[in-house]
């Protein structure tokens, strides 16, 4: 049976833990609102209120959808967020990633906290798989999927409408094995 | 040789940095400099130079400064 146990994973630089309504911040809803951020997602920038946001948040239930946030363990503020959903039946999750602070973009964030929950979802959930779903020209998302040895295992020609301009768009499916993760990180 | 000179300025001018600190074998994992924003900026100033879109596996198989050379070479043969 599922429980609900929250994550609360520390890195070098930062803490990556679920989010509540009370992180419904300013600066959340500044992302949400952001072409720059939104954009690579392919997610229609959208000015919310704080109400929604909470809302939104609270709608993940920590057992098969969580929000991790990232935070910033110098500055103690929030930098991004995880988006993960499991498939219990398969034990498979995907995961999604946004960086919303722009000054740690290109600070390898991703690269560094990833790992941690890579190991969280293969160790503690009993994770099979776990997939990342970028779309081809979300060059940094690609960049990181690639330096962490995730296996490309296709891309869907066309597969999603943009919403900046309606033009098809090309997504590409990555993937990591709990056993080709654990051979890398020396504890198969 | 080939493109490898034209290859090392375009590196250098995305990641920022000397052309003289990219050596023949630079790769993602030499240069700390390489990092996901570098990797935008240099598949745009590719495309840039090639006047065309990138494919998926292009970008993903970017990985070295031969790359980069072998890319342009490629390209320049088929245009």
């Amino acid at each position: 049976m599922m429980r609900k146990r929250p994550v609360h994973l520390k890195t070098e630089r930062f803490l990556l833990r679920n989010l509540s309504a009370n992180d419904a911040s300013e600066r959340y809803l500044t992302w949400a609102a952001d072409r720059d951020v939104m954009g690579p997602l392919n997610v229609k920038p959208i000015r919310m209120a704080r109400e929604q946001l909470a809302a939104y948040i609270s709608s993940f239930d920590g057992m098969t959808r969580f929000l991790i946030g990232i935070f910033s363990r110098a500055e103690n503020i929030h930098i991004g967020f995880y988006m993960v959903e499991i498939d219990a039946i398969h034990d498979v999750a995907s995961f999604n990633v946004v960086i919303g602070d722009k000054e740690y973009w290109g600070k390898k964030v991703v690269l560094e906290t990833r790992p941690a929950l890579l190991d969280h979802f293969f160790d503690e959930r009993g994770m099979d798989k776990i997939i990342g779903l970028p779309l081809a020209r979300n060059i940094p998302a690609i960049f990181n999927y690639k330096a962490e040895g995730w296996r490309l295992e296709g891309v869907f020609k066309a597969h999603r409408k943009s919403i900046a301009d309606g033009k098809r768009l090309d997504q590409m499916q990555f993937a990591m094995l709990k056993d080709d993760w654990r051979a890398r990180r020396g504890t198969a | 040789m080939e493109h490898l000179s034209e290859a090392r300025s375009i590196l250098a001018r995305a990641l920022n940095v000397s052309t003289e600190t990219i050596g023949d074998r630079a790769s993602i994992d030499e240069l700390e400099s390489w990092d996901s924003l570098g990797h935008m900026r240099l598949v745009l100033e590719i495309e840039q130079h090639l006047k065309r879109e990138l494919s998926p596996m292009e970008i993903l198989e970017l990985a070295s400064l031969v790359d980069v050379q072998d890319l342009l070479a490629s390209s320049n043969r088929t245009t």
